[in-house]
């Protein structure tokens, strides 16, 4: 009986042991199970399409499923707000935006961008200042003069207050020197909301709102932006029409503070190549897109001048950090 | 029970459970983006609407009360009842240690047996094979994650 | 438009999609017609797939498995008188004595028949009135939506509940619910009680797996065995279930009276199948030559209620497709379904994805197709299964539906949500409250509150927004009428559910 036992045992270690051994092994192995792969704004909008897509090719790269899971809310805080309390174990991806500056400037997170890992940026586009396809605006100019005209009356849609689409706006506003009504209407009734004629405007990513232009059912009159894109070659920028506004959509990826190096390495590759795939890039040239993967310090520079200008624009606006009384 | 006994128990419930939301409502913080109605202007409209439909409820039951003659006793919660929320409370409970493979077995051959699956044999066979069908139909079928366990 | 249509014709027409349109079909039947399993429950065991499939595939085989449970329902209610499903009680009236009188094939065939032509009229308004009414919707804005919502949640808590007040009470349980979790507006953490989990609230999914399948699956183990039903029953031969010209052409009238009451009421929220079935079989005994018929084995008390509880599926697709207001748990769990694929049903989806819209149109007209084709052939081989072991269906379900609340965002937390709600369930069922507009209202509160404030946000805090549009004003009054009104017809509907219905009139 009792050698019985002591077999019995011995055997039981030997297999725990060789077990661990194989686990320890298995573990090594960055990634064993699928990656929840989060993205911070509603179904059909621009963060959505190509967030999806960037999954799919990456979950290609790393031979694990990545599961685009929508968590919205906040203008992206709902997101990052999940990130940051998630497991840094590599296994929480969070399709982060410029919005992670616009919605912890404006105070919607308790947090900054400091307080997430990041594995850098993917693409960049701009923002898209639209009207109805039949409204009276022509031009942004004759928008702009309407507005001084009409102070506190126009109203802009966006995907949220606190998202980059609210920031771009404001800083639209800014530029024209006028009060606008911000309707912070969310991705899924953004355009819809202009189609009605409930809002004169919105600001949208340029891959939310190419498809109706295209259809002339939206105008684009303007972008707060540095330099003219291939896609929408009319569209002048702000800069030119000689109002000061220029704010970009970057899209990036983030991971919770602490996750491992060694994770952090293999998912900035397979982001890497993902980014270039075939794929990306094809949806990319269709709707505008810039495909940059941007990666370690030029990603951290990234960060800081853009949360310069968006702390700027808030600024200008009153907006900046508007605290819970 | 009768029906109005019920729905007085019911109103009282929901006023208790009306009143603790508005007065956490009230605790919700004010933001000061424009002048535009905050986080609590709908917790608050909530508020006030299931006050008020608690009150009409509790009244409601009172009033039938007194006219209705108490009905024929109900029998009390079924053993079954119980039996079957204590399986799934163990099973969610052992769920996050030994994952889903393990933990669906016993879980599995218990609601067999509350369903008055008696023979050993078929619980044996149905409490591993379905399991395992579904694990591998889910997990390797279709991609979907299933409850991993972390001592596994 | 023509284009979109063409396309989503040939999406529909996809090898994969007619083969998941086909397995959804058969499954349908098999829940549909198993007592104490129901269309929802159905939707909830193949619900983890819908997160990875291909969105058309996914939404092929929920529509196939909606259309063929509301006939799969009649078989149960006609062999055993039984409905497997609330929406085929009507159906047990007639169909049962005549298969006593030895006629089950007959019975069978002329409910699946009817079964189709309503699913195929229903299918009709889907295709004619959903683009229209999507390009009216286009129009509405913040406060008419608001409203709009509004009546959608009043209209159903009238039709839910033998209490009105008991409904809304369960509504404004759901919208307490939906609070839970960041603001939607401005990211506040609100009733989240410093809990992580808690911040990102509770997924309707969760909620629905449950309320319906726990309270289900706990009746269905504390049945004793003995009080199952006898299943083994006789058919007759193959060729028997296939109609005969005379009956076909006698049951015409009560399917063209069925078929078009269905619709209309499937395109009102919360109204589904028994009510529909019942009304229509009502009006067409009124209007019947022979009435007395009625109630002894007549084939037109079968055809009036099948045809109208499969004709309120295309009708309930109308408003969840042009406005994302779901009627019923079914098509609440396709705008899930289609959300998880970054779809978002609502007027842009036409102008959006007008390939996709018109895809699901197809698939619902194929899944009539096949539903009609598989039952005939299948109905003898299916009724089988009704001898499946309960003892290895309903653990394989408790396995489904911690799978199903894991699965949809990889959290344990979702698994202690739906089992509270599970316990919720059996409460509410206590007392007789409705469970349907608690669900709805999980669905539909986001959107109420943003609505609400987005209008207050552009009218600068101005509350006549909602009286300056005549949308919001005519919602507004429906939403009114639609509690006046059902402190009136309860009295007449308790009636007519005296009659016969027994049992809850969810789905």
């Amino acid at each position: 009986m009792y050698r019985f036992t002591k077999t019995t045992l011995t055997g039981l270690i030997g297999a725990f042991a060789m077990a661990s051994c194989f686990m320890g092994v298995v573990r090594a192995e960055f990634p064993e199970k699928a990656i929840e792969f989060v993205i911070p704004f509603g179904a059909g909008g621009s963060a959505d399409i190509e967030g999806r897509l960037l999954a799919n090719a990456m979950s290609k790269v790393l031979g694990v499923p990545v599961v685009p899971v929508n968590k919205v809310g906040g203008g992206g805080a709902v997101t990052y707000t999940h990130l940051k309390n998630s497991k840094p174990d590599g296994y929480t991806i969070a399709w982060a935006s410029t919005s992670l500056l616009t919605s912890s400037g404006i105070g919607n997170i308790p947090f900054d961008h400091s307080a997430l890992d990041h594995l850098g940026q993917v693409e960049f586009q701009p923002m898209i200042v639209s009207v109805k396809g039949n409204a009276k605006w022509q031009t942004f100019k004759e928008f702009a003069d309407y507005c001084k005209a009409n102070p506190g009356k126009l109203k802009i849609a966006n995907s949220g207050t606190g998202s980059a689409t609210h920031i771009a706006a404001v800083a639209v506003e800014n530029a024209m020197g006028c009060k606008v009504i911000h309707l912070p209407v969310g991705i899924k009734r953004r355009n819809a909301t202009v189609l009605s004629g409930e809002a004169d405007a919105a600001v949208g990513p340029l891959t939310a709102t190419r498809r109706l232009a295209k259809a002339g059912k939206l105008r684009m009159l303007a972008a707060p932006t540095a330099e003219r894109n291939p896609v929408a070659p009319d569209v002048p920028t702000m800069k030119e029409l000689g109002y000061d506004a220029d704010l970009d959509l970057f899209r990036s990826l983030a991971v919770p503070k602490g996750t491992p190096a060694a994770v952090v390495a293999r998912l900035k590759e397979a982001m890497v190549t993902a980014a270039n795939s075939a794929a990306f890039k094809d949806l990319a040239k269709k709707n505008g897109f810039t495909i940059k993967p941007l990666v370690g310090k030029d990603f951290d520079q990234r960060l800081a001048k853009d949360g310069a200008v968006v702390i700027s624009i808030m600024k200008g606006a009153g907006i900046y950090k508007s605290k819970t009384k | 029970m009768s029906m109005p006994l019920k729905n007085v128990i019911i109103s009282m419930i929901m006023l208790l459970i009306g009143s603790s939301y508005l007065y956490f409502s009230l605790q919700l913080p004010v933001r000061s983006i424009g002048n535009v109605p905050g986080p609590s202007f709908f917790p608050l409209v909530i508020s006030a609407i299931v006050l008020f439909l608690a009150a009409a409820l509790l009244v409601n039951g009172i009033v039938n009360l007194r006219n209705e003659q108490p009905q024929e006793a109900e029998p009390a919660v079924p053993k079954r009842v119980i039996s079957t929320l204590v399986w799934f409370v163990l099973y969610l409970i052992a769920l996050p240690y030994v994952g889903f493979l393990v933990a669906s077995v016993p879980f599995f051959a218990g609601l067999m047996m509350l369903c008055e699956q008696k023979k050993l044999v078929p619980v044996a066979i149905g409490s591993i094979l379905i399991p395992v069908f579904l694990y591998f139909l889910f997990r390797q079928g279709f991609n979907i994650l299933l409850p991993a366990g972390q001592w596994m | 438009m023509i284009q979109d249509a063409a396309l989503g014709f040939s999406q529909a027409s996809q090898f994969s999609s007619l083969v998941a349109t086909a397995i959804g079909v058969m499954f349908g039947l098999t829940v549909g017609m198993i007592p104490g399993m129901t269309i929802s429950t159905g939707i909830i065991i193949v619900l983890p797939l819908t997160y990875t499939l291909d969105p058309n595939i996914s939404i092929a085989l929920l529509l196939g498995l909606y259309v063929a449970g509301m006939t799969g329902g009649s078989f149960t209610a006609i062999l055993l008188n039984i409905p497997g499903t609330p929406s085929a009680s009507a159906t047990a009236i007639d169909g049962f004595p005549l298969k006593e009188r030895g006629e089950a094939g007959r019975a069978l065939g002329i409910a699946i028949v009817a079964s189709f032509v309503g699913g195929i009229v229903s299918f009709g308004c889907l295709y004619l009135i959903a683009p229209q009414l999507a390009d009216l919707a286009l129009n509405f804005r913040a406060p008419d939506l608001f409203a709009l919502v509004l009546f959608g949640l009043t209209i159903i808590c009238s039709f839910a509940a033998k209490s009105l007040i008991k409904g809304l009470v369960s509504a404004a349980l759901g919208l307490m619910i939906v609070t839970v979790g960041q603001d939607p507006m401005m990211g506040t953490a609100r009733f989240t009680f410093d809990n992580v989990n808690l911040l990102s609230g509770v997924h309707f999914l969760t909620a629905m797996i449950g309320l319906f399948a726990i309270p289900e699956l706990i009746k269905s183990i504390c049945t004793p065995a003995t009080l199952m039903p006898e299943t083994q029953k006789k058919i007759g031969s193959f060729w028997s279930v296939f109609p005969r010209l005379a009956d076909l052409k006698q049951i015409l009238r009560p399917m063209l009276i069925g078929s078009p009451i269905g619709s209309f009421l499937g395109l009102l929220p919360g109204a589904g199948g028994p009510i529909a079935a019942f009304i229509s079989y009502d009006y067409a005994k009124k209007s019947s030559k022979n009435p007395e018929e009625y109630g002894k084995g007549s084939i037109e008390g079968i055809a009036a209620p099948e045809s109208a509880n499969n004709a309120v599926t295309g009708g309930a697709l109308i408003p969840m497709m042009t406005l994302g207001i779901p009627g019923d748990p079914v098509t609440a769990i396709l705008i899930g379904a289609l959300l998880v694929h970054g779809l978002a049903p609502g007027p842009l989806l036409f102008l959006e994805r007008g390939d996709f819209a018109y895809g699901l149109i197809f698939s619902f007209f194929f899944a009539n197709i096949f539903n009609l084709i598989l039952a005939l052939v299948g109905v003898r081989l299916l009724v089988k299964l009704l001898n499946t072991p309960r003892a290895f269906m309903m653990p394989t379900i408790g396995l489904l539906c911690v799978i199903g609340s894991y699965a949809l965002r990889n959290s344990f937390f979702d698994i202690y949500v739906m089992l509270a709600f599970g316990v919720i369930g059996l409460i509410m069922r206590w007392v007789d409250m409705p469970v349907v507009p608690l669900l709805l209202a999980l669905v539909l509160g986001k959107p109420l509150e943003e609505h609400l404030r987005v209008s207050l946000i552009s009218s600068q805090g101005d509350y006549s927004i909602f009286l300056q549009s005549p949308f919001s004003v005519g919602f507004l009054s429906l939403a009114a009428f639609s509690v006046l009104w059902s402190l009136v017809v309860v009295p007449w509907r308790d009636r007519l559910r005296a009659k016969k219905l027994e049992g809850p009139t969810s789905q």
